[in-house]
Parts: structure tokens; C-alpha cells; sequence
């Protein structure tokens, strides 16, 4: 018989069920947000509630004992899409609070490569992101993009696009998780939502698109077209939100 | 007569679209309040159909030219449309593409309006304009006109992030024979002046951290591979000192493409990519993997190997360099190993403190050993199946055409298994070497 923690799938949800696995020491075999959990047979499902302060502590000690670097890589982590993430980095932070500094070095643990995976996975993702995200201006004076992620890259996009366009209130909005980063001038926050009323484009906006696309067609050297080295770098399923592809999406 | 915006950007763009410059110039700059920052690593926006990284607004701010370079479709005695973009339409437009995360900034060159001089206070103008009334930080590439005042460079260079002076040819003898207005000096002199401005400015840094910034992201420089007679050696060379000499931050090559039309240029086949992309390939050993010129090509051999990248081809020279001990080696001797680049070295040399590191653990890295397995041995071990002989390790390298670019076909090389007489045995001057063997 082994233990499953089923948690919110929040992330101080997922602290506090860590710091039952150490409480207890039932080691759990899996930990799992309780939305569209799957259970083996043999494992007992114990339902985690989530409390702040103990994982105020998990934190604590995460970087007291491994280091603010590993703090840093299992908050990243955390934003992946993968189903497994809890239990990887759950994994993690047991072998890093066993071997301690020593984790950094061992690139070829295989608990440490199952997280480095989820790392440079949903890095990858945010760079891209950085370079496709299109802004339409709408009426209202707001720029509003459309992101469809496989991970939840907006804590690591927004902290960018709110240095790059300070003097610019924007909307991002990701449709893969229903979240909405907004910046305001002041500073950017994020909003849980399934549902965006959008105001009308702005009148400038039709001439600003039609020239990105004329430019976008103008640019390429027709006698060396290349559309698998294009995919390569720019994956398709990016295309439906970029305005100068998804013609072709 | 003032055309409508969109025809400028078509004529003036489709002008631009043979210059290449690329936006990972290890410039961090946050935004301070401002519009616009910019990021070490670059980013890439989108990509053309022929495969380009599209980051920066790549426009000419005019197509007029009185010069007369045969290689050039604005060459004066070319008969197509003119135009040029006023100053603030430029400024604008690159205002509403940044804002819409369109591009990551601008890239302007420029055919030459009137003379040298006129056409570089135009762009200054430009700059400036974005700079100062638009309050851009954003990323900002500029070319510098050949025959400008010096006083003129070092405006435009404190006003770009990058500027570059095109060589254009790599040997001065081309050079006159296809852009007789530019002689090599008016191109040498700015470069020069730059890299003793950029020299300036870091010591001005140093002490006054308010100082006005000179071209924060180095200087560039672009030149036309095919059309002209010279051999890769001479331009790995000329590169090298470049790298060296006047401290470049990058060199761009690009193969040539017939649009000029004149008697004096090849006509025809355009130059096979496949020629750029191993100059690349050398260049960054330059750059990134402490390699010199003559190591990588020499007199006798003046051509890089179109089957072989120039590291394998390096390798396979100098089989008495390897194998390399993984567990051993220091990063720079890492380094040289095929297939291997700074990423899977330093990530080696790291992993390798907690304990020996196998062959399995290298491919759990995810370090490519499908041309590094010939040239290591891990605690002092030989991957099973390689035999480390010259003629073995080369049949297997171009045999292996997964990671060959397109438009590369050969025969593949037969192999007659013998039980007793040695293989095949590859000549001193390996064959496909040198590139009239192919």
C-alpha cells in the first residue's frame, strides 16, 4: 500500500502537502493536484489542506538547506503543464534536503534531470513568448495578446513586458489556464477569469497590421524558401496567435 | 508626390532584406520608466518563410543612391522606383511595430542621398527623433556610410545600441573591382575610429557611471561570400583579424544571391548555402571555441569540407590530440571535442565534481555524443563498437547524414567487409577534404 496527496493544485497547496510527507514520514509515492487526479490501485488518496504558514516553512527550509537557487528552480518548475510536476518536484526536494548543496552538481541524478526538464521546458516557452506575443490596441487605449501555452509562463512573461512597455497598459491573457496578467502603469497583477469582454480595435489599429504583414512577406528571400527551418524555430502551434501566421495556422 | 507609407515599406524593406543582423548582442538595458528595453540573449519574433529570424525593423531610409556598385540592386544606373521615408514617418512606424511586440527595434541602412555626409544626418535624425521625442530604449542597429565624416560615426554611434561598417568583400581587389566608390580605406577608418570610441567609452564608464553610452552593443560587419574569387581560408582570416584587430563583435557572412545583373558577377546558380553555413560554423569556433584561422583551414587546404563541419574536419587532422578523457580534460581542451559546445562542457565539468561521469550518464545529460563518441573516453574507456582509426571514424561521420543540412546529397561510400586485408585505406590527403573532391 502506498500514500497519494491530493492537493489544490495551488502552490502553497502543494508546499503544505510536502511538509505532511515529512510530518508523517508516509513518504507518498505520488502527489497530485485533486482535479483529474489518477489514482493507481493501490495507493490510499489523502485529501491535503492547504495552510499558508507551513508552507512558509517548506520554503524556508528549502533554502536554508539547498539554496535560494533550488527555491527559484522548483517555483519555475511549478508553472509547467506537466502532469506529473508535483511529484517530480516533490522528488527533488527530498533528494535536495538529503544530499544538500551537493544536488547542484549532480546533473545526472535522475530526480534532477526529471525537474531540470520541466525547468528548461517552460524557460523555453517564456523566451519564445517574449518574441510571438502579438498586442492589438484597442479602442480603450489598452494593448491586449493572446498567449496559448502548454505551461503557465505568465509570472515569467509579465515581470518582462511590464519593464518593456511601462508606459503601456496591456492585457495578456492565457487561454490554456484562463488567466489574465494585467498592467496598469503601476504595476501588473494576475486574474483568474474564463470569460474577456473585449472592447472594438482601435482605428489605427487595421493600417498597423496590414504593414507588420507586408514587411513579414517582404523580408523573406524568395529563391531560398524554407518552411521546415521555419517550423524548427517557430513551432505551429504558436501560429494561431500570431497575426502575420495564422492565415496559415 | 509623397507615396503612401506602405509602398515605402515594401520598396525600402525588400532593399534591406539581404543585410543580416542579429539582436543577441549581451546587451541588458531594463526599462527604466521609458519605452523599450533590451535582453542580452536576444529575441526573435518571427521567422520568414526562408527560415530568417525576423527581430529588428530591417529598412532602408532611402533607395536613392549616387554610388554605382555592381553588386547592388540600388545601384545608380539600376532602373527602379525611388523613395525614402521622412524621418518622423520612420520613427513612428517603428513606434506602433515595438508597441505591438512586433520587432525588438530598428535596423537602418540606407542607399546614399546626396553625399556621405547628408545621408548620415538623416539617420542621426531618425535616431534621434526615437531617442529623444519617443523616449525609445529599445534595441537600435545602424549602418554607417562609407565616406562620412568621422564626426558623423561618432554621433550615430552614441545615439545605436550596434552600428556596422560593411566590408562587403573580403579582399580589397574585389572590393575595387565592384564598389569603386568605396575604397577599403573609407570602410577600415570608421571601423577603427569606432572600436577607439567604444575603448573610450568603457573607460568613461568606468569613471563616470553616467557617462553617455557608445554603441553599448559593439560594432558588426557583413560581407558577400561567392561572388568574388576568394577562398574560405582568406576569409577565416580576415575575420580572425577583424575579431582581433578592430575587437567585432560579430561578422556576418552572406552568400551571394545574383540580383545585380552585371557583366562582372557570376551569373546564375546562386551561392549554395551550404558554403555560409560552414563559414559559420568556423566563425564561431573563432569566436566561442578559442580556435585560430590557420588551425581551422591553411594554404594547401583553403576550403572548408562540405561533408565535415570544420570541428570534425579539425579533429580528424589532429587524431593525435584525442581521445579526450571526459572525467580529465579542462574546458578548453573539452571544447575542442566535435559535437561538443559551451553548453555541454561547462554542464560536464560540473557534473563531473559528485563523481565519474559513464557514457550513459553524458547521454542522460543530453550531451549529442553522435560525433563526440569517437574522439572520448570516459575513465579512460572507449564507448563499445568505436575502433579510434582515422578511416573509421571518417566513413562513420559522413555517413551519418541525420544531421547534415539540406541540399547536400552524395553517394553513399561503399563498404567491403574483409576478414583479413585492412579496410579501404583513406589517403593521406583524405579525400572530400578539399571542396573540387566532391
Amino acid at each position: 500500500m502506498s500514500w497519494a496527496y491530493l492537493y489544490d493544485g495551488s502552490w502553497d497547496g502543494f508546499l503544505t502537502a510536502v511538509f505532511r510527507a515529512f510530518s508523517t514520514k508516509e513518504w507518498p509515492q505520488a502527489v497530485l493536484p485533486e482535479e483529474n487526479a489518477q489514482l493507481a490501485l493501490d495507493q490510499v488518496s489523502v485529501r491535503i489542506i492547504t495552510e499558508p504558514a507551513l508552507a512558509r516553512r517548506v520554503e524556508r527550509g528549502v533554502i536554508r538547506h539547498i539554496g535560494s537557487a533550488a527555491h527559484l528552480k522548483i517555483w519555475t518548475a511549478f508553472l509547467s503543464g506537466d502532469p506529473e510536476k508535483s511529484t517530480i518536484i516533490y522528488r527533488y526536494i527530498c533528494t535536495g534536503l538529503q544530499k544538500g548543496r551537493s544536488i547542484y552538481v549532480n546533473l545526472a541524478h535522475d530526480d534532477v534531470l526529471a525537474i531540470d526538464r520541466l525547468y528548461t521546458h517552460i524557460h523555453r516557452e517564456a523566451h519564445l513568448l517574449r518574441g510571438f506575443v502579438r498586442f492589438s490596441l484597442m479602442e480603450n487605449g489598452v494593448y491586449y495578446g493572446r498567449i496559448s501555452p502548454k505551461n503557465s509562463p505568465l509570472p515569467l512573461l509579465m515581470p518582462f513586458f511590464s519593464d518593456r512597455y511601462s508606459d503601456q497598459p496591456f492585457l495578456l491573457y492565457d487561454s490554456t489556464n484562463c488567466l489574465a496578467g494585467v498592467h496598469d502603469r503601476k504595476g501588473w497583477y494576475l486574474v483568474e477569469t474564463g470569460h474577456l469582454n473585449l472592447p472594438p480595435l482601435a482605428e489605427e489599429e487595421l493600417p498597423s497590421r496590414a504593414l507588420w504583414k507586408l514587411f513579414y512577406h517582404t523580408i523573406a528571400i524568395a529563391q531560398r524558401e524554407n518552411p521546415k527551418c521555419r517550423r524548427g524555430h517557430m513551432p505551429n502551434r504558436y501560429w494561431e496567435n500570431m497575426l502575420e501566421m495564422n492565415s496559415l495556422a | 508626390m509623397s507615396l503612401p507609407t506602405q509602398e515605402k515599406l515594401q520598396i525600402l524593406s525588400d532593399s534591406a532584406k539581404y543585410d543580416v543582423a542579429c539582436t543577441s548582442s549581451g546587451l541588458d538595458r531594463g526599462g527604466e520608466g521609458k519605452l523599450g528595453n533590451t535582453v542580452a540573449s536576444g529575441i526573435c519574433h518571427s521567422f520568414a518563410a526562408d527560415g530568417r529570424c525576423i527581430s529588428l525593423l530591417k529598412v532602408l531610409l532611402s533607395n536613392s543612391c549616387v554610388y554605382d556598385c555592381k553588386y547592388c540592386m540600388n545601384r545608380r544606373s539600376n532602373d527602379v522606383p525611388r523613395v525614402t521615408f521622412t524621418p518622423r514617418e520612420l520613427a513612428e512606424l517603428t513606434i506602433a511595430f515595438y508597441r505591438r511586440n512586433y520587432i525588438e527595434g530598428l535596423f537602418l541602412s540606407s542607399g546614399v542621398l546626396r553625399n556621405p555626409d547628408y545621408t548620415m544626418e538623416q539617420m542621426c535624425g531618425v535616431l534621434q527623433l526615437l531617442r529623444e521625442e519617443y523616449r525609445f530604449r529599445g534595441y537600435i542597429h545602424a549602418k554607417t556610410i562609407p565616406g562620412a565624416s568621422l564626426e558623423l560615426v561618432t554621433r550615430l554611434g552614441s545615439l545605436a545600441d550596434r552600428i556596422s561598417v560593411n566590408l562587403e568583400f573580403p579582399s580589397e581587389a574585389s572590393l575595387q573591382l565592384l564598389a569603386p566608390d568605396k575604397p577599403k580605406r573609407s570602410i577600415l577608418r570608421p571601423m577603427g575610429l569606432i572600436r577607439d570610441q567604444i575603448e573610450g567609452n568603457r573607460t568613461d564608464l568606468a569613471v563616470y557611471r553616467h557617462a553617455p553610452q557608445f554603441a553599448p552593443a559593439g560594432q558588426s560587419t557583413q560581407m558577400i561570400i561567392g561572388a568574388t574569387p576568394d577562398s574560405d581560408f582568406q576569409i577565416m582570416r580576415l575575420a580572425e583579424s577583424l575579431y582581433k584587430k578592430y575587437t567585432l563583435k560579430r561578422v556576418f557572412y552572406s552568400a551571394y544571391i545574383p540580383v545585380g545583373g552585371s557583366d562582372l558577377l557570376p551569373a546564375g546558380q546562386p551561392v549554395p548555402l551550404l558554403r555560409e553555413h560552414r563559414l559559420y560554423q568556423a566563425d564561431f569556433l573563432l569566436r566561442y571555441y578559442g580556435f585560430s584561422a590557420g588551425e581551422i583551414l591553411s594554404e594547401q587546404s583553403p576550403s572548408l569540407d562540405p561533408l565535415l563541419d570544420p570541428k570534425c574536419h579539425w579533429a580528424l587532422r589532429n587524431l593525435h590530440c584525442f581521445p579526450i578523457e571526459i572525467n580529465r580534460a579542462d574546458l578548453e581542451t573539452l571544447l575542442r571535442i566535435p559535437g561538443i559546445g559551451p553548453t555541454g562542457a561547462r554542464k560536464i565539468v560540473t557534473a563531473r565534481k559528485s563523481g565519474a561521469l559513464r557514457f550513459e550518464d553524458l547521454r542522460k545529460m543530453r550531451i549529442v555524443l553522435r560525433r563526440a563518441a569517437y574522439f572520448i573516453t570516459c575513465s579512460g574507456k572507449y564507448m563499445p563498437g568505436i575502433r579510434f582509426e582515422q578511416d573509421f571514424i571518417y566513413h562513420n561521420l559522413v555517413a551519418d547524414t541525420s544531421r547534415q543540412p539540406s541540399g547536400l546529397s552524395f553517394a553513399p561510400i561503399p563498404e567491403q567487409l574483409t576478414l583479413f586485408s585492412p579496410a579501404a585505406p583513406v589517403p593521406a590527403a583524405l579525400p572530400g577534404f578539399g571542396r573540387e573532391a566532391v
